[in-house]
């Protein structure tokens, strides 16, 4: 699981009203490399909750990857900084799409139900008694 | 199959999408949205490919749909008969159904290569994820409830977790595009097939895109039906119980 799909994510247990954003613990990850696509990150970045993408970095293990505030996209997307080590547009590529999570668990944060990750893969399922009615 | 395309544009009206023609006579798309101002929004297209009844139409029953939606217990809660029936088949046929789904429905791709880059794909019941990553510019996410074809998927490297349809663990208005391609018939009752439509409109933004495809029990085109195979005397027995009704020919696997 990617920090891009955690920021997704919600608890949909009975009785949560919001259930965002799912604490992250993390027992094992991996790094991926993948190619940076400046387009790509311009589209998904208004689609971000930004602090949780940061917790989710720091419960990864990279707790200063990401800034406190969404940088501005004048920063993220100036000329050059898809190719300058160490810039903002840089380490959101690197928080959003290369930081697996393989085994762990996501955290309901108003229920404290646990949802296990294993081989990469959040097991969302509710119980019968934890369905909305 | 009939193939159901709306766009969330202003997720405002209680529209209805009238889909209870012959082709899905148990399927009835209304009440589709969250809001309340009515005769806005959605914009909806049946394939052309199957010709049909379908009409738009404002409902006079009040409705609070999406999550504030009061349905009985049993709506949300899955079924023995889908437990049965349904995810223990997939669970048990899983290597074999991936192994034999492979082929992308040309409307689904034509939708998929329409998205914009950057867009964000939520694939509800992807199977063995054959649309993940159709289109490389665009983000995808599948969940099914069947966990060893969301292993395949894993495998793959796709995004995927496992869900159920009817329940979906997203924050709302994430996606542009969510897609629910041959999912809805393996859903029981009506109100399910409902609460997972909502779930579709849920998760997708204002101006979002969902498509919908589900099968037709009455296939206008009869040589269709010659690709599946009626379920044998074999499979009577390893999957139905003797005290279910009897089966007939009219079961396929499909």
């Amino acid at each position: 699981m990617r920090l891009l799909t955690h920021n997704f994510l919600a608890s949909n247990v009975r009785g949560v009203s919001t259930g965002y954003p799912l604490a992250l613990e993390v027992a094992k990850s991996s790094i991926k490399e993948v190619e940076l696509n400046a387009d790509f990150l311009r589209g998904i970045l208004p689609k971000l909750d930004w602090r949780a993408l940061v917790a989710a970095a720091s419960a990864a293990g990279f707790p200063d990857l990401l800034a406190a505030e969404q940088p501005q996209e004048a920063e993220l997307f100036a000329d050059g900084a898809a190719d300058a080590e160490g810039s903002a547009i840089r380490r959101l590529h690197h928080a959003l799409l290369e930081i697996h999570v393989d085994e762990g668990a996501l955290v309901c944060p108003d229920s404290g139900r646990s949802f296990p990750i294993l081989k990469g893969v959040p097991n969302m399922l509710l119980h019968e008694d934890e369905v909305r009615h | 199959m009939i193939q159901i395309f709306s766009r969330i544009a202003a997720r405002t009206p209680r529209q209805a999408i009238s889909a209870s023609n012959h082709h899905i006579p148990t399927l009835h798309l209304s009440e589709f949205s969250r809001c309340n101002q009515p005769h806005q929004g959605i914009h909806n297209t049946i394939n052309p490919m199957t010709p049909s009844n379908a009409t738009s139409e404002a409902q006079p029953a009040p409705l609070a749909g999406g999550s504030n939606h009061n349905y009985p217990p049993s709506v949300q809660a899955t079924p023995d008969i889908e437990k049965k029936y349904v995810h223990r088949v997939y669970d048990a046929i899983a290597p074999h159904f991936s192994a034999t789904r492979f082929a992308k429905w040309p409307k689904v791709a034509g939708f998929l290569d329409s998205l914009k880059p950057g867009s964000v794909v939520l694939d509800a019941g992807c199977g063995n994820g054959k649309y993940l990553g159709f289109n490389p510019g665009c983000f995808y996410v599948g969940c099914d409830i069947s966990p060893p074809l969301v292993e395949i998927c894993a495998g793959r490297g796709h995004e995927v977790f496992v869900a159920d349809a009817v329940n979906m663990p997203y924050r709302e208005n994430v996606g542009d595009a969510a897609i629910s391609i041959a999912v809805l018939h393996h859903l029981s009752t009506e109100e399910r097939r409902r609460k997972a439509i909502e779930e579709l409109v849920r998760v997708v933004k204002r101006g979002g895109l969902v498509l919908i495809t589900v099968w037709a029990v009455e296939q206008e085109d009869k040589s269709l039906l010659n690709k599946w195979t009626p379920l044998c005397d074999k499979y009577n027995e390893e999957w139905v119980d003797p005290s279910s009704p009897p089966c007939e020919a009219n079961l396929l696997v499909c």
